[in-house]
Protein backbone atom coordinates (compact mmCIF):
# COMPACT_ATOMS: atom_id res chain seq x y z
CA UNK A 1 0.00 0.00 0.00
CA UNK A 2 2.76 2.51 1.39
CA UNK A 3 4.76 1.23 -2.01
CA UNK A 4 1.92 1.96 -4.05
CA UNK A 5 1.22 5.62 -2.86
CA UNK A 6 4.78 6.76 -3.51
CA UNK A 7 4.49 4.96 -7.01
CA UNK A 8 1.12 7.34 -7.72
CA UNK A 9 3.11 10.18 -6.43
CA UNK A 10 6.30 9.76 -8.48
CA UNK A 11 5.13 8.13 -11.71
CA UNK A 12 8.22 9.28 -14.13
CA UNK A 13 10.99 8.43 -12.02
CA UNK A 14 9.41 4.92 -12.05
CA UNK A 15 9.65 4.86 -16.02
CA UNK A 16 12.40 4.68 -17.99
CA UNK A 17 11.99 7.63 -20.53
CA UNK A 18 12.30 7.30 -24.31
CA UNK A 19 14.49 9.28 -26.61
CA UNK A 20 11.28 11.01 -27.67
CA UNK A 21 10.23 12.41 -24.48
CA UNK A 22 13.37 13.69 -23.56
CA UNK A 23 13.80 15.49 -27.00
CA UNK A 24 9.77 16.90 -26.49
CA UNK A 25 10.93 18.04 -22.74
CA UNK A 26 14.21 19.46 -24.26
CA UNK A 27 12.60 21.45 -26.57
CA UNK A 28 9.60 22.89 -24.25
CA UNK A 29 12.69 23.79 -21.86
CA UNK A 30 14.34 25.66 -24.65
CA UNK A 31 10.45 26.94 -25.63
CA UNK A 32 10.63 28.23 -22.22
CA UNK A 33 13.65 30.17 -22.08
CA UNK A 34 13.01 32.03 -25.54
CA UNK A 35 9.90 32.94 -24.36
CA UNK A 36 11.38 34.47 -20.82
CA UNK A 37 13.84 36.14 -23.14
CA UNK A 38 11.50 37.59 -25.00
CA UNK A 39 9.43 38.72 -22.43
CA UNK A 40 12.30 39.93 -20.26
CA UNK A 41 13.18 42.06 -23.26
CA UNK A 42 10.12 43.80 -23.52
CA UNK A 43 10.09 44.40 -20.02
CA UNK A 44 13.52 45.84 -20.30
CA UNK A 45 12.44 48.14 -23.58
CA UNK A 46 9.20 49.51 -22.00
CA UNK A 47 11.05 50.06 -18.67
CA UNK A 48 13.85 52.04 -20.70
CA UNK A 49 10.90 54.67 -21.82
CA UNK A 50 8.76 55.47 -19.23
CA UNK A 51 7.13 58.39 -20.74
CA UNK A 52 4.97 55.80 -23.21
CA UNK A 53 4.11 53.61 -20.48
CA UNK A 54 0.87 54.55 -18.83
CA UNK A 55 1.91 52.76 -15.30
CA UNK A 56 5.03 54.88 -14.81
CA UNK A 57 2.80 58.38 -15.02
CA UNK A 58 2.20 57.54 -11.15
CA UNK A 59 5.44 57.90 -10.15
CA UNK A 60 5.75 61.43 -12.17
CA UNK A 61 6.51 64.35 -10.56
CA UNK A 62 3.24 66.85 -9.46
CA UNK A 63 4.38 70.28 -10.43
CA UNK A 64 1.15 72.65 -8.62
CA UNK A 65 1.10 76.32 -9.48
CA UNK A 66 -0.26 78.73 -7.25
CA UNK A 67 -2.52 80.09 -10.10
CA UNK A 68 -4.24 76.51 -8.98
CA UNK A 69 -3.14 74.24 -11.83
CA UNK A 70 -1.00 71.02 -11.76
CA UNK A 71 0.18 68.57 -13.94
CA UNK A 72 2.44 65.62 -14.08
CA UNK A 73 6.06 65.54 -15.50
CA UNK A 74 9.00 62.88 -16.03
CA UNK A 75 11.34 63.37 -13.45
CA UNK A 76 13.81 63.47 -16.40
CA UNK A 77 12.94 67.01 -17.96
CA UNK A 78 13.62 70.22 -16.29
CA UNK A 79 11.40 72.88 -15.27
CA UNK A 80 12.17 76.37 -15.86
CA UNK A 81 10.50 80.00 -16.33
CA UNK A 82 11.65 83.58 -16.71
CA UNK A 83 15.18 84.61 -15.60
CA UNK A 84 13.53 87.00 -12.72
CA UNK A 85 10.72 84.21 -11.74
CA UNK A 86 12.46 82.33 -8.62
CA UNK A 87 9.54 80.90 -8.08
CA UNK A 88 7.45 79.01 -10.92
CA UNK A 89 4.93 78.19 -9.47
CA UNK A 90 3.72 82.10 -9.04
CA UNK A 91 1.04 83.17 -10.70
CA UNK A 92 2.02 85.08 -13.30
CA UNK A 93 4.82 83.12 -14.39
CA UNK A 94 5.13 80.77 -17.78
CA UNK A 95 6.40 77.48 -17.31
CA UNK A 96 8.73 75.51 -19.11
CA UNK A 97 9.17 71.63 -18.88
CA UNK A 98 12.12 70.63 -20.90
CA UNK A 99 13.75 67.86 -22.09
CA UNK A 100 17.97 69.10 -21.77
CA UNK A 101 18.63 66.13 -24.24
CA UNK A 102 16.85 67.57 -27.26
CA UNK A 103 15.71 71.20 -26.26
CA UNK A 104 11.82 70.18 -26.96
CA UNK A 105 9.10 71.59 -24.31
CA UNK A 106 5.74 71.96 -23.36
CA UNK A 107 5.34 75.77 -21.60
CA UNK A 108 2.15 76.57 -19.91
CA UNK A 109 1.79 80.54 -20.19
CA UNK A 110 -0.79 82.23 -18.18
CA UNK A 111 -3.14 85.35 -20.10
CA UNK A 112 -5.18 87.79 -19.74
CA UNK A 113 -8.32 86.59 -17.54
CA UNK A 114 -11.44 86.54 -20.02
CA UNK A 115 -13.59 89.62 -19.75
CA UNK A 116 -16.83 88.55 -18.32
CA UNK A 117 -19.19 89.78 -21.42
CA UNK A 118 -16.87 87.45 -23.61
CA UNK A 119 -18.32 83.84 -24.26
CA UNK A 120 -15.13 81.12 -23.79
CA UNK A 121 -15.55 79.80 -27.61
CA UNK A 122 -14.86 83.55 -28.44
CA UNK A 123 -12.60 84.41 -26.21
CA UNK A 124 -10.64 81.86 -26.93
CA UNK A 125 -10.47 82.04 -30.82
CA UNK A 126 -9.31 85.72 -29.85
CA UNK A 127 -6.31 84.87 -27.77
CA UNK A 128 -5.63 82.22 -29.91
CA UNK A 129 -4.95 84.64 -33.30
CA UNK A 130 -3.37 87.25 -31.11
CA UNK A 131 -0.74 85.03 -29.13
CA UNK A 132 0.78 83.03 -31.78
CA UNK A 133 1.95 84.71 -34.94
CA UNK A 134 2.92 81.87 -37.13
CA UNK A 135 0.48 80.21 -39.53
CA UNK A 136 -2.31 78.32 -38.47
CA UNK A 137 -2.56 74.83 -40.05
CA UNK A 138 -5.82 73.40 -38.29
CA UNK A 139 -8.16 74.15 -35.08
CA UNK A 140 -10.36 71.80 -32.78
CA UNK A 141 -12.04 71.37 -29.83
CA UNK A 142 -10.97 69.01 -27.20
CA UNK A 143 -11.37 68.24 -23.57
CA UNK A 144 -9.03 69.10 -21.04
CA UNK A 145 -9.77 67.80 -17.34
CA UNK A 146 -13.10 67.86 -18.23
CA UNK A 147 -13.52 71.29 -20.26
CA UNK A 148 -13.70 72.30 -23.44
CA UNK A 149 -10.11 73.74 -24.80
CA UNK A 150 -9.40 74.91 -28.33
CA UNK A 151 -6.46 73.45 -29.41
CA UNK A 152 -4.68 75.05 -32.37
CA UNK A 153 -1.76 73.67 -34.97
CA UNK A 154 0.59 76.44 -35.90
CA UNK A 155 3.49 75.91 -38.04
CA UNK A 156 6.64 77.22 -36.94
CA UNK A 157 9.98 78.10 -37.67
CA UNK A 158 11.86 75.49 -40.23
CA UNK A 159 7.83 73.86 -40.67
CA UNK A 160 7.85 72.48 -37.12
CA UNK A 161 4.51 72.21 -35.97
CA UNK A 162 3.20 73.54 -32.70
CA UNK A 163 0.30 72.48 -30.75
CA UNK A 164 -1.65 75.28 -28.80
CA UNK A 165 -4.58 74.45 -26.07
CA UNK A 166 -6.55 77.33 -24.97
CA UNK A 167 -8.36 76.64 -22.14
CA UNK A 168 -10.36 78.86 -19.36
CA UNK A 169 -11.31 78.27 -16.04
CA UNK A 170 -13.58 80.50 -14.79
CA UNK A 171 -11.84 83.95 -15.70
CA UNK A 172 -8.29 82.36 -15.68
CA UNK A 173 -7.01 81.58 -18.97
CA UNK A 174 -4.09 79.79 -19.80
CA UNK A 175 -1.97 78.42 -22.90
CA UNK A 176 -0.33 74.70 -23.40
CA UNK A 177 2.05 75.01 -25.80
CA UNK A 178 3.93 72.06 -27.41
CA UNK A 179 6.14 70.91 -29.53
CA UNK A 180 4.98 68.18 -31.68
CA UNK A 181 8.21 66.70 -32.41
CA UNK A 182 7.72 64.51 -28.77
CA UNK A 183 3.97 64.38 -29.33
CA UNK A 184 3.34 61.64 -27.22
CA UNK A 185 4.57 62.44 -24.03
CA UNK A 186 3.45 65.78 -24.02
CA UNK A 187 -0.39 64.89 -24.71
CA UNK A 188 0.26 61.95 -21.90
CA UNK A 189 1.54 64.89 -19.97
CA UNK A 190 -1.38 67.21 -21.14
CA UNK A 191 -3.84 64.61 -19.87
CA UNK A 192 -2.63 64.77 -16.02
CA UNK A 193 -3.43 68.77 -16.18
CA UNK A 194 -5.59 69.59 -13.91
CA UNK A 195 -7.48 72.63 -12.58
CA UNK B 1 -15.51 60.29 -31.87
CA UNK B 2 -13.38 59.07 -34.62
CA UNK B 3 -11.33 60.42 -37.47
CA UNK B 4 -13.03 60.09 -40.84
CA UNK B 5 -12.34 56.80 -42.13
CA UNK B 6 -13.40 58.16 -46.26
CA UNK B 7 -9.42 59.52 -46.50
CA UNK B 8 -10.06 59.44 -50.66
CA UNK B 9 -13.11 62.11 -49.85
CA UNK B 10 -10.81 65.35 -50.40
CA UNK B 11 -7.57 66.52 -52.18
CA UNK B 12 -5.10 69.75 -52.14
CA UNK B 13 -8.15 72.08 -53.53
CA UNK B 14 -9.82 71.21 -50.45
CA UNK B 15 -7.96 72.14 -47.39
CA UNK B 16 -10.29 71.38 -44.99
CA UNK B 17 -9.86 67.14 -46.25
CA UNK B 18 -6.43 67.79 -44.98
CA UNK B 19 -7.93 67.75 -41.08
CA UNK B 20 -9.71 64.20 -40.77
CA UNK B 21 -12.18 65.71 -38.01
CA UNK B 22 -12.83 68.27 -40.75
CA UNK B 23 -16.31 66.09 -41.37
CA UNK B 24 -17.26 68.05 -38.16
CA UNK B 25 -15.76 71.39 -39.48
CA UNK B 26 -13.15 70.97 -36.72
CA UNK B 27 -15.21 70.87 -34.46
CA UNK B 28 -15.99 67.03 -33.06
CA UNK B 29 -17.17 67.74 -30.13
CA UNK B 30 -19.91 69.99 -31.18
CA UNK B 31 -20.79 68.72 -34.70
CA UNK B 32 -22.48 65.25 -36.31
CA UNK B 33 -22.18 63.59 -39.40
CA UNK B 34 -24.45 60.80 -39.25
CA UNK B 35 -24.78 60.49 -42.84
CA UNK B 36 -20.98 60.58 -43.36
CA UNK B 37 -21.87 63.46 -46.12
CA UNK B 38 -22.12 67.16 -44.05
CA UNK B 39 -22.19 68.01 -40.65
CA UNK B 40 -25.36 68.94 -38.83
CA UNK B 41 -24.94 71.84 -36.00
CA UNK B 42 -26.26 70.71 -33.23
CA UNK B 43 -28.19 74.10 -32.59
CA UNK B 44 -31.51 74.16 -33.95
CA UNK B 45 -32.81 75.87 -36.63
CA UNK B 46 -34.38 78.87 -34.87
CA UNK B 47 -30.71 79.42 -32.86
CA UNK B 48 -32.99 78.86 -29.48
CA UNK B 49 -31.98 75.99 -28.35
CA UNK B 50 -28.50 73.41 -29.08
CA UNK B 51 -27.44 70.16 -28.22
CA UNK B 52 -30.37 67.55 -29.28
CA UNK B 53 -27.82 65.24 -31.32
CA UNK B 54 -25.92 62.74 -30.14
CA UNK B 55 -24.04 61.46 -26.51
CA UNK B 56 -21.22 64.40 -26.18
CA UNK B 57 -20.67 64.78 -23.02
CA UNK B 58 -22.85 67.12 -21.44
CA UNK B 59 -22.99 69.03 -25.05
CA UNK B 60 -26.70 67.33 -25.55
CA UNK B 61 -28.43 68.87 -22.25
CA UNK B 62 -29.40 71.62 -24.24
CA UNK B 63 -28.83 75.62 -23.39
CA UNK B 64 -29.73 78.88 -25.41
CA UNK B 65 -27.14 79.64 -28.59
CA UNK B 66 -26.65 83.15 -27.51
CA UNK B 67 -25.64 83.00 -24.15
CA UNK B 68 -23.08 80.84 -22.00
CA UNK B 69 -24.56 77.37 -20.82
CA UNK B 70 -23.14 76.93 -16.97
CA UNK B 71 -23.02 73.51 -15.84
CA UNK B 72 -23.53 74.01 -12.34
CA UNK B 73 -24.39 70.37 -11.38
CA UNK B 74 -20.88 69.59 -12.08
CA UNK B 75 -18.30 71.75 -11.69
CA UNK B 76 -19.70 75.25 -12.58
CA UNK B 77 -17.41 75.35 -15.56
CA UNK B 78 -18.53 77.52 -18.28
CA UNK B 79 -19.57 75.51 -21.83
CA UNK B 80 -18.81 77.45 -25.13
CA UNK B 81 -22.05 77.79 -26.72
CA UNK B 82 -21.44 75.41 -30.32
CA UNK B 83 -23.56 78.34 -32.32
CA UNK B 84 -20.33 80.54 -31.16
CA UNK B 85 -18.33 78.62 -33.65
CA UNK B 86 -15.98 80.32 -36.15
CA UNK B 87 -14.79 78.41 -39.00
CA UNK B 88 -11.69 76.78 -38.91
CA UNK B 89 -9.77 79.26 -41.60
CA UNK B 90 -10.11 82.32 -40.95
CA UNK B 91 -8.48 85.94 -41.29
CA UNK B 92 -6.10 87.24 -38.96
CA UNK B 93 -4.63 90.41 -38.83
CA UNK B 94 -1.71 90.57 -41.31
CA UNK B 95 1.71 90.41 -39.58
CA UNK B 96 4.19 92.27 -41.78
CA UNK B 97 7.84 90.77 -42.33
CA UNK B 98 9.75 93.30 -43.42
CA UNK B 99 7.78 96.33 -45.26
CA UNK B 100 8.06 99.44 -45.98
CA UNK B 101 6.07 102.72 -44.64
CA UNK B 102 4.25 103.92 -41.76
CA UNK B 103 1.39 101.53 -42.46
CA UNK B 104 3.66 98.85 -41.39
CA UNK B 105 4.66 100.47 -38.40
CA UNK B 106 1.22 100.77 -36.99
CA UNK B 107 0.21 97.58 -38.13
CA UNK B 108 3.16 95.81 -36.39
CA UNK B 109 2.47 97.83 -33.34
CA UNK B 110 -1.02 96.97 -33.38
CA UNK B 111 -0.13 93.28 -33.58
CA UNK B 112 2.40 93.52 -30.62
CA UNK B 113 -0.28 95.09 -28.77
CA UNK B 114 -2.68 92.70 -28.49
CA UNK B 115 0.05 89.99 -28.27
CA UNK B 116 1.12 91.80 -24.65
CA UNK B 117 -2.30 92.45 -23.94
CA UNK B 118 -3.86 89.08 -24.20
CA UNK B 119 -0.59 88.30 -22.14
CA UNK B 120 -1.77 91.15 -19.57
CA UNK B 121 2.14 93.12 -20.16
CA UNK B 122 2.33 96.38 -18.82
CA UNK B 123 4.33 96.69 -21.75
CA UNK B 124 1.34 96.25 -23.85
CA UNK B 125 0.78 100.42 -23.68
CA UNK B 126 4.70 100.71 -24.88
CA UNK B 127 4.12 98.70 -28.19
CA UNK B 128 4.56 101.90 -30.45
CA UNK B 129 7.64 102.71 -28.75
CA UNK B 130 9.51 99.01 -29.05
CA UNK B 131 8.34 99.28 -32.54
CA UNK B 132 9.54 102.73 -33.38
CA UNK B 133 13.10 102.01 -31.79
CA UNK B 134 13.79 98.51 -32.93
CA UNK B 135 12.83 99.61 -36.39
CA UNK B 136 15.08 102.94 -36.22
CA UNK B 137 17.92 100.45 -34.78
CA UNK B 138 17.57 98.02 -36.94
CA UNK B 139 16.81 95.32 -34.82
CA UNK B 140 13.36 92.96 -35.52
CA UNK B 141 11.10 94.35 -32.46
CA UNK B 142 9.35 90.93 -32.07
CA UNK B 143 13.19 89.80 -30.73
CA UNK B 144 13.21 92.77 -27.96
CA UNK B 145 9.41 91.59 -27.10
CA UNK B 146 10.55 87.99 -26.96
CA UNK B 147 14.06 88.77 -24.46
CA UNK B 148 11.13 90.61 -21.91
CA UNK B 149 9.36 87.48 -21.91
CA UNK B 150 12.08 85.16 -21.20
CA UNK B 151 13.35 87.74 -18.97
CA UNK B 152 10.38 88.78 -16.64
CA UNK B 153 7.14 87.01 -18.11
CA UNK B 154 6.90 90.25 -20.30
CA UNK B 155 7.61 92.74 -17.53
CA UNK B 156 5.02 91.22 -15.19
CA UNK B 157 7.86 89.49 -12.87
CA UNK B 158 10.53 92.45 -12.33
CA UNK B 159 11.81 91.23 -9.27
CA UNK B 160 13.00 93.44 -6.58
CA UNK B 161 16.70 92.23 -7.29
CA UNK B 162 16.60 93.75 -10.71
CA UNK B 163 14.30 96.43 -10.56
CA UNK B 164 11.28 98.03 -11.31
CA UNK B 165 10.53 98.27 -14.77
CA UNK B 166 13.72 96.21 -15.42
CA UNK B 167 11.43 94.00 -17.55
CA UNK B 168 14.90 92.69 -19.65
CA UNK B 169 17.27 92.04 -16.57
CA UNK B 170 19.67 94.78 -17.19
CA UNK B 171 22.20 94.39 -15.17
CA UNK B 172 24.15 97.69 -15.59
CA UNK B 173 22.75 98.34 -11.83
CA UNK B 174 25.02 95.11 -11.21
CA UNK B 175 27.98 96.33 -12.75
CA UNK B 176 27.95 99.68 -11.14
CA UNK B 177 27.76 97.97 -7.64
CA UNK B 178 31.39 95.74 -8.76
CA UNK B 179 28.95 92.96 -9.72
CA UNK B 180 26.96 92.56 -6.38
CA UNK B 181 23.59 92.83 -7.61
CA UNK B 182 21.57 94.62 -5.49
CA UNK B 183 17.93 96.47 -4.90
CA UNK B 184 18.85 99.26 -7.26
CA UNK B 185 16.31 100.48 -9.66
CA UNK B 186 17.88 101.37 -12.44
CA UNK B 187 14.98 102.68 -14.47
CA UNK B 188 11.84 105.59 -13.61
CA UNK B 189 9.88 104.03 -16.33
CA UNK B 190 8.92 101.57 -19.15
CA UNK B 191 10.50 104.23 -21.58
CA UNK B 192 13.96 103.94 -20.35
CA UNK B 193 13.94 100.05 -19.86
CA UNK B 194 12.75 99.74 -23.70
CA UNK B 195 15.25 102.53 -24.79
CA UNK B 196 18.28 100.77 -22.95
CA UNK B 197 17.37 96.96 -24.19
CA UNK B 198 17.44 97.81 -27.80
CA UNK B 199 20.64 99.94 -27.38
CA UNK B 200 22.25 97.00 -25.35
CA UNK B 201 21.14 94.58 -27.99
CA UNK B 202 22.74 96.37 -31.72
CA UNK B 203 26.02 98.10 -29.29
CA UNK B 204 28.93 96.69 -28.46
CA UNK B 205 28.10 93.25 -26.63
CA UNK B 206 25.82 91.94 -29.74
CA UNK B 207 25.25 93.38 -32.60
CA UNK B 208 28.78 95.57 -32.55
CA UNK B 209 30.77 92.92 -31.30
CA UNK B 210 33.35 91.14 -32.64
CA UNK B 211 32.48 88.95 -34.31
CA UNK B 212 28.92 90.14 -34.47
CA UNK B 213 26.20 88.15 -32.82
CA UNK B 214 22.98 88.47 -34.72
CA UNK B 215 21.15 85.24 -33.79
CA UNK B 216 18.82 84.68 -30.97
CA UNK B 217 21.01 81.60 -29.73
CA UNK B 218 24.25 83.42 -29.95
CA UNK B 219 23.39 86.73 -28.13
CA UNK B 220 21.15 84.72 -25.54
CA UNK B 221 23.83 82.48 -24.65
CA UNK B 222 26.01 85.90 -23.62
CA UNK B 223 22.66 87.87 -22.05
CA UNK B 224 21.93 85.05 -19.91
CA UNK B 225 25.61 84.13 -19.15
CA UNK B 226 25.33 81.01 -20.40
CA UNK B 227 21.75 80.04 -20.12
CA UNK B 228 19.52 78.19 -22.78
CA UNK B 229 18.54 79.93 -25.68
CA UNK B 230 15.19 77.45 -25.87
CA UNK B 231 12.97 79.60 -24.21
CA UNK B 232 13.52 82.39 -25.47
CA UNK B 233 13.06 80.62 -29.03
CA UNK B 234 9.98 78.89 -27.75
CA UNK B 235 8.65 82.49 -27.46
CA UNK B 236 10.90 83.65 -30.50
CA UNK B 237 10.20 81.17 -33.18
CA UNK B 238 6.66 79.25 -31.95
CA UNK B 239 4.52 82.69 -30.65
CA UNK B 240 6.11 85.30 -32.60
CA UNK B 241 5.94 84.76 -36.40
CA UNK B 242 9.03 82.25 -36.56
CA UNK B 243 7.34 80.52 -39.57
CA UNK B 244 6.50 83.40 -41.36
CA UNK B 245 9.96 84.35 -42.42
CA UNK B 246 11.49 82.29 -45.11
CA UNK B 247 15.34 83.05 -44.58
CA UNK B 248 17.12 82.35 -41.22
CA UNK B 249 14.32 82.60 -38.40
CA UNK B 250 16.82 83.33 -36.15
CA UNK B 251 18.77 86.33 -37.57
CA UNK B 252 17.56 89.71 -35.72
CA UNK B 253 19.15 92.32 -37.18
CA UNK B 254 16.91 93.97 -39.35
CA UNK B 255 14.11 96.29 -38.92
CA UNK B 256 10.80 94.93 -39.51
CA UNK B 257 9.37 97.88 -41.05
CA UNK B 258 11.54 100.17 -42.78
CA UNK B 259 10.98 104.06 -44.29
Amino acid sequence: MHQLTRVKRFPFRRQTPSYGAAAKRCKSRIGKIVWAVVLAGVWLARSATPSDNFEDVAKWMIFTSKAAWSIRYPGTLKVGSCRQCSDPTAPDAFVVFRDPSTGESIMVEPLEERPADQTIAKWLQEVSQATVANPRVSDEWIYVDGRPALKVTNKGADSIETSNIYIVNGSKTLAIRISNTHKALYEQMLSTFRF
Amino acid sequence: MTPDPARSSGGPGNPQSWNRYAYTAGDPVNRLDPTGLEYEDVCSADGNYCGSGGDLQGINQGWGCNSVYVMTALDRVQMPSPCDFTPVFFARPQQPTQSTGSSCASTETAWLSAYLTKRGSPLASFAASIVALSDSDNVDDRFIVALSGAESTYGKNTSATWGQYNAWSDSTHCAILSGDCQTVNPFTSWSQAISAAVGNITGKNYFGANPSLTTTDAIYERYSNGGSPSILNTIYLNQMGGGLIPSNPKEVDFARCTN
